[in-house]
């Protein structure tokens, strides 16, 4: 299954169901993050039972310095 | 005391984050600055690249007041998703309207800007635009119901320090709202000025971070600041064409 990671392809493992899945999967699960799938902002307490389609549009962005 | 949109701060100088040569100096001069705000940028995490570091990892972000930027934006939708974005990290809810209208130069959009600002405030947010020094704009954003308004000095990152203070004077006269002077700052002199003229407050980044000795200026912004303030509520005497003695004129002893 396919999906589209911050602007790249993403071939997910079959154990990739959610998106709490997919944080744990790409190691990112212990850091500040917000996700956005299909446009649509996540709230952080549903990544658990928010599932990852095929051809979803995920965006995982976090805090960097700015001024 | 600086008050935005309801919350009170000690400290008036907001700092920027990034920039600075690593983590441990970045966090010193973030301790000697005496901020209590402290501004970020929302980005793709890279999420192919393992085990990398955020160096804001550092730092200690229960003990300030997130304010993001929406910089990256070039349109009020684009400002708008940023916003809504850093808010759902939970742990803010003011932002820092920035949508830049030219690359060269980096100065905000303001048809833009005022969108974005508009739509964000109907959203709840507290809202503090980056904005020109243009007098109708800054009252137009006051309007609005903007919690802010951050007019630049001078261009970001340049460190040109005030270009036209006179235009700024006549925000900080003209509006009820704290204007906090963003951007262009290259030097503690700068500060103190901006303080002089009556700003609420002034917010750094490059000045700090590609200083020298970052967290030496860190603590010399801070007693800019302060310095700037006391002299502004002191009230400074009005400049003369003519000197005007300092000692008494009468009962000289003459042999």
């Amino acid at each position: 299954m396919n999906i589209r990671l911050n602007g790249k392809d993403y071939a997910l493992i079959e154990e990739t169901t959610t998106l709490h899945d997919l944080l744990q999967h790409l190691a990112i699960d212990g850091k500040i993050v917000i996700i956005e799938q299909n446009r649509q902002i996540i709230d952080r307490s549903r990544y658990p039972d928010t599932t990852v389609q095929p051809g979803d549009v995920v965006e995982i962005v976090h805090f960097v310095g700015g001024g | 005391m600086l008050e935005i949109g309801g919350k009170t701060f000690a400290s008036r100088l907001l700092l920027g984050t990034g920039k600075y040569p690593d983590a441990t100096t970045q966090q010193q001069a973030v301790e000697a600055s005496g901020t209590n705000i402290l501004t970020f940028s929302v980005r793709r995490l890279d999420v192919f690249a393992k085990g990398q570091t955020n160096p804001l990892a550092a730092l200690d972000l229960n003990r300030y007041d997130l304010l993001p930027n929406t910089a990256g934006a070039k349109t009020a939708e684009e400002a708008v998703r940023l916003a809504r974005l850093a808010r759902a990290s939970g742990m803010c809810d003011m932002v820092k309207v920035e949508v830049i209208g030219c690359d060269k130069t980096l100065l905000p959009d303001p048809v833009e800007t005022l969108r974005a600002s508009e739509e964000l405030i109907k959203d709840g947010f507290i809202v503090l635009p980056y904005t020109s020094d243009d007098l109708l704009l800054a009252r137009r954003l006051e309007e609005l119901g903007c919690h802010a308004i951050m007019p630049a000095a001078s261009p970001i990152g340049s460190g040109q320090g005030i270009l036209n203070p006179l235009a700024l004077s006549f925000i900080i006269e003209q509006l009820t709202v704290p204007v906090i002077v963003d951007a262009g700052i290259g030097s503690p002199a700068d500060v103190a000025y901006a303080m002089e003229l009556g700003a609420d407050a002034v917010l750094l980044n490059s000045a700090v971070a590609h200083s020298g000795d970052p967290v030496k200026m860190a603590q010399a912004m801070k007693l800019a600041v302060e310095a700037g303030r006391l002299g502004f509520e002191a009230g400074r005497i009005e400049k003369k064409r003519y000197a005007t003695a300092s000692s008494p004129m009468t009962g000289i002893s003459r042999p």
